[in-house]
């Protein structure tokens, strides 16, 4: 009773306080950027999760489950809608490899320092190359939030660096999300044709990729069924999100992985992307936020290896700190051979050192995927780097916008 | 697919059945299939079995939204819909869901009942009450009178020539009180749901949903005084309880003044936020029937008095509140409307999972004569309080007909026969599951046919001019 109690009134007055404290008091542009990604619900969920408060206890944790994998879910749709293929070739090849280049500077960064460092662990390899690659794609990730709140700014709007920074964080988690879909296939051990065990993970990433295009193409029936309007078709929607999440998770594949592969389905399917897009923008909110709150309920510091709380945090600085050397690495070598900006700022990649949550997502999606040596200190290192990085990254952003020089017209997207 | 309509002959059928009911049947199909499938590939699932309820919750959506709209093709209700995609994906018939699972669903009816109340207040503004008050007064004493004392004359009438009641005098009575007190049980979820997808704002669906929400009420307070006649009648030398009457409306002005602390709440909700609102309704409805069970346990571990709030009573109150308080009325409204089609599909899909047909091939005579009974007294019933409030001329011949359908409530208190009465009790109590069974696929079509008959055009029938389609999820 009184933990119920404790949680409504806790909820309340954190999304009441999170809704107006922003815009009633000045608050440093970091806090208030937890609020625009919605990590605040991250934050909730540490505090009211069994590790602090103890008031999620695991009976609501069940609870929020299914949301949180609806949320994965949604998370993968969102940006496999993204990936258009004839829209995607009108793209000049500078803009499609940057992205790339950025993530891959973060990945590699986190990577192949993680490799070495979980290796000294007796874990199976399989194992390890999976934590390491999860903890790649999640290094991969920025988000444009930050961006896109200073760009509200009218000093910062019309910056070339401001939208090719923006057009890198979109682009730069399609590859974090591909690498990570095909990490998870990498883990399983069991074949999904019984009896047949060679080419475990081709058979798992057949699995997925099929499961992908039975979601994405029940998607783009649901406009036919009917020709129903934006209200049933939100019900559709949502109802063919929670059965192939739920069949994704029930089968250990990752539903994120699986949205991804359903969005680029949808996309490449002529006549229902636009209202399916639209479908995904009005649902995901909802789901991102139970995806957030039990995250940060289940996040624990007390890792099957033995580290303790302090060594969690300190390798999670330590991963921090090589990932934003990767992203500025990247952003010098991208800087170099562009000539798409005429005067990009020295450390031009620090700009997107926000992580978002969506490398949450991927570290929450592991853990949920089945249990495993690393699988909490991956999630614990991503909620530490996520919620750090959220808070320097406004700072970080007006260091390179201050040192730009004047822009061109069109200059920084596509 | 219209093509192979045409092809086939059938190209003068209407436009619905062409467009919808394919397309709806296919993705029905495919979603079966692959849930069936999945019980051929037991190697593939972990032992704990994760993400199974997502993939339940999902496929009740999905197999329910499916089959609504082909129920709506057909001129059905979609709740119709719901309810059989849930009976045959269900244990008792195409065992998709097992009964397992099915029971493991539990937290869904926590939102969804509570919910529906917290929609049910919200219609009930007192600009109804104050123009329908003789009709909804007439209703309601009509039926609350009427049906009980037909159905349970009915049944000691027809146990003269075939033994269905438990044999003793005593016994036959007390069984005949509490069955009649049951049949005047209906489901307030099926009304609500039924009125808000036909979108029907005339004074029938008005009086209808006034007299439903009332009877709602009164149906526990009646039952409880059956039972403890009842108790009387069946044990010898036994006294009658009015204490537990007492209790009984101890709980449910307890229930009350919490609803009204929980409109408070969702005031000050609404005007904080309006992007989320939907979601925080939902949650605050999981989260008043999660309050209200575990203040029950905590009075009955402190005082040691076995009370039961009632959520339904609490979301209805605060409904009630936030309509006739609030000048964020409208912002509440629609915030219900947004979120309410997937609770309605998963929940009435849900509700149709757990109906046992296997119980009603059993015990069908008496299930069926418990239905004709109180179909004929409702009707009854229904006829002399609409006459006496001076209805317009469809009216009274439709009133009972809108008190068909049995759910919760009637399930519950089903249960409750036969925790009370172990031995006749437990005997009876499958025919009864059966009767609500019937009521629950018989009641929303007839409700729905009454809604149409009783507000017809030129009297105020549909909803003031809004968006054409249903209500969005989210904002």
């Amino acid at each position: 009773m009184i933990r119920l109690a404790a949680l409504a009134l806790l909820l309340l007055i954190v999304l009441v306080g999170g809704r107006r404290t922003p815009a009633r008091f000045p608050v440093p542009a970091g806090i208030r950027l937890l609020f625009v990604t919605g990590s605040e619900f991250l934050v909730v969920g540490i505090l009211l999760g069994p590790q602090l408060l103890g008031i999620l206890d695991r009976e609501v944790i069940e609870a929020l489950r299914p949301f949180a994998t609806v949320g994965l879910a949604f998370v993968g749709l969102h940006y496999g809608l993204q990936l258009e293929i004839p829209l995607l070739r009108t793209i000049p090849l500078f803009y499609s490899v940057a992205p790339a280049v950025q993530a891959a500077g973060g990945a590699l960064a986190v990577g192949i320092p993680a490799w070495f460092w979980l290796r000294a662990w007796p874990a199976d390899a399989r194992e390890t190359l999976v934590a390491t690659l999860v903890l790649a794609a999640a290094a991969a990730c920025s988000t444009p939030a930050p961006l896109d709140m200073l760009a509200l700014d009218r000093k910062y709007a019309g910056s070339p660096v401001l939208r090719m920074l923006r057009h890198l964080a979109e682009m730069g988690e399609l590859p974090a999300l591909a690498l990570f879909g095909l990490a998870l296939c990498w883990r399983q051990e069991a074949p999904v044709i019984p009896g047949w065990s060679s080419f475990l993970f081709l058979q798992w990433l057949g699995l997925a990729a099929l499961m992908g295009v039975l979601f994405g193409g029940a998607l783009a029936l649901l406009p036919r069924v009917g020709k129903v309007g934006t209200g049933r078709l939100l019900v559709g929607g949502l109802a063919a999100t929670f059965f192939f999440g739920g069949m994704a998770r029930y089968l250990h594949i990752s539903p994120l992985f699986v949205g991804l592969v359903a969005g680029i389905t949808v996309a490449n399917i002529p006549g229902p992307r636009r209202r399916v897009q639209a479908l995904v923008h009005r649902l995901e909110g909802p789901f991102m936020m139970f995806l957030l709150l039990v995250a940060g309920a289940v996040g624990t510091l007390d890792t099957p290896l033995g580290l303790g709380a302090a060594g969690v945090l300190a390798a999670a600085a330590v991963l921090v700190v090589l990932r934003l050397l990767g992203k500025g690495l990247a952003g010098i070598l991208l800087a170099r051979t562009t000539h798409a900006l005429r005067n990009p700022p020295a450390g031009f990649g620090l700009g997107l050192v926000a992580q978002g949550g969506i490398a949450v997502a991927l570290a929450l999606d592991y853990l949920e995927s089945g249990p495993g040596p690393f699988t909490s200190l991956v999630l614990a290192a991503t909620m530490f780097a996520v919620l750090v990085t959220e808070m320097v990254s406004p700072w970080m952003i007006l260091r390179v916008l201050r040192q730009e020089g004047p822009g061109r017209a069109g200059e920084g997207g596509p | 697919m219209t093509r192979l309509f045409r092809y086939s002959g059938l190209g003068g059928v209407p436009d619905r059945l062409r467009t919808t009911v394919p397309w709806a049947l296919l993705l029905l199909a495919g979603t079966g299939l692959l849930m069936g499938g999945l019980r051929w590939v037991p190697a593939l699932v972990s032992p704990a079995r994760t993400g199974e309820i997502t993939l339940a919750i999902g496929f009740l959506l999905l197999a329910g939204w499916c089959a609504g709209l082909v129920a709506e093709a057909v001129r059905l209700p979609r709740l119709t819909g719901y309810i059989v995609a849930g009976i045959v994906a269900g244990p008792s018939a195409l065992g998709l869901l097992d009964a397992d699972l099915v029971s493991r669903l539990g937290p869904l009816d926590d939102l969804a009942l509570t919910f529906i109340a917290l929609v049910a207040g919200g219609e009930l503004h007192g600009e109804l009450i104050r123009k329908r008050w003789r009709s909804l007064a007439t209703w309601v004493a009509a039926q609350v009178f009427l049906v009980p004392l037909l159905v349970g004359a009915g049944l000691l009438a027809l146990h003269r020539l075939v033994p269905i009641l438990p044999t003793g005098s005593g016994a036959a009575l007390g069984a005949a009180l509490v069955l009649g007190a049951l049949s005047l049980a209906r489901s307030p979820a099926v009304t609500i749901a039924l009125i808000d997808e036909s979108r029907a704002r005339g004074p029938f669906a008005e009086t209808t949903l006034g007299v439903t929400i009332a009877l709602d009420t009164l149906v526990i307070l009646a039952f409880a005084a059956a039972v403890s006649v009842a108790q009387v009648l069946v044990t010898p030398g036994a006294e009658l309880d009015v204490a537990f009457l007492g209790i009984l409306a101890a709980e449910l002005a307890a229930s009350a003044v919490l609803g009204a602390g929980v409109g408070l709440v969702v005031m000050g909700i609404i005007r904080a936020f309006r992007v989320d609102l939907p979601v925080l309704l939902a949650a605050l409805a999981f989260l008043i029937t999660r309050l209200s069970r575990e203040l029950s346990h905590l009075v009955a571990h402190g005082a040691g008095v076995h009370v039961q709030l009632e959520p339904l009573l609490m979301g209805l109150v605060a409904g009630i509140l936030v309509q006739n308080l609030s000048r964020e009325r409208e912002a509440f409204t629609h915030a219900l409307e947004k979120i309410a089609p997937p609770i309605y599909v998963a929940f009435f899909a849900l509700a149709g999972a757990r109906l046992d047909i296997s119980v009603l091939a059993r015990t069908w005579p008496l299930a069926l004569t418990l239905v004709l009974l109180r179909g004929g007294a409702l009707f009854g019933s229904g006829w002399l309080g609409s006459v006496l409030a001076r209805d317009p001329a469809p009216w009274p011949r439709l009133a009972g007909l809108t008190a068909l359908s049995q759910a919760g409530v009637s399930l519950g208190l089903a249960a409750e026969i036969g925790r009370r009465f172990p031995g006749w009790g437990e005997v009876l109590v499958p025919a009864v599951l059966a009767a609500i069974t019937l009521n629950q696929v018989i009641g929303p079509p007839v409700l729905a046919w009454t809604l149409r008959v009783g507000d017809r055009p030129g009297e105020n029938a549909t909803r003031e001019p809004g968006p054409p389609e249903g209500p969005s999820l989210a904002d």
